[in-house]
């Protein structure tokens, strides 16, 4: 499949940083483009 | 992928390198530790971001999968199943380039475990480095000759 816009539900979507603080996802492409590497699992 | 050297070459054209997972925070800062990680490290465990980019999930193309399956009995036979990997062991990752506008770049959803896009394909998605400054001197000029 082609996406060619991030769907609103990624635009709204929220992670945690590795001390549990809650960071709106958005954040990262605010500025600049963002290269986000989703892993399979930490362990 | 060397991850130093790809947030250099991400950063030169502009961009910046993040890695999510899936795991508890915990789990996301010993895989930050073990591997000396200075790139931004997120997770989530909701796995939200996983499905909003659709990106695979299932038995085959993890576990099961040709290049896993060396592995893929004692994996099972380990508990892989059984939640102790620090993360949902059936969901398979992929990258996505995302600018400011909010348009997608770049994107590549691992197909099976294992299958990751080549660094260059990334890099390509972003665009050229911006050109280097030109020198002042021009050809033919005496500066810095021997006099």
């Amino acid at each position: 499949m082609v996406m060619k816009r991030i769907p609103d539900a990624l635009a709204h979507a929220t992670v945690l940083d590795d001390s549990g603080a809650a960071q709106p996802l958005a954040s990262l492409w605010a500025e600049r483009p963002a290269v986000l590497v989703f892993v399979r699992h930490f362990g | 992928m060397q991850v130093h050297r790809a947030r250099q070459e991400i950063r030169e054209r502009g961009a910046e390198l993040a890695i999510v997972g899936n795991g508890a925070p915990p789990f996301a800062r010993a895989f930050r530790e073990d591997l000396g990680l200075d790139v931004p490290l997120y997770t989530d465990p909701s796995l939200e971001t996983y499905r909003a980019l659709a990106f695979h999930r299932g038995l085959v193309r993890t576990v099961l999968s040709p290049r896993t399956w060396a592995h893929a009995v004692r994996a099972l036979a380990s508990g892989f199943l059984q939640g102790r990997t620090q993360g949902d062991p059936l969901q398979l990752g992929g990258v996505v380039v995302v600018c400011p506008d909010g348009t997608v770049a770049y994107r590549h959803a691992s197909a099976e475990a294992g299958d990751h896009p080549p660094i260059a394909d990334i890099l390509a998605a972003l665009g050229p480095r911006p050109a280097a400054a030109p020198t002042k001197t021009r050809q033919g000029s005496t500066r810095g000759a021997i006099q």
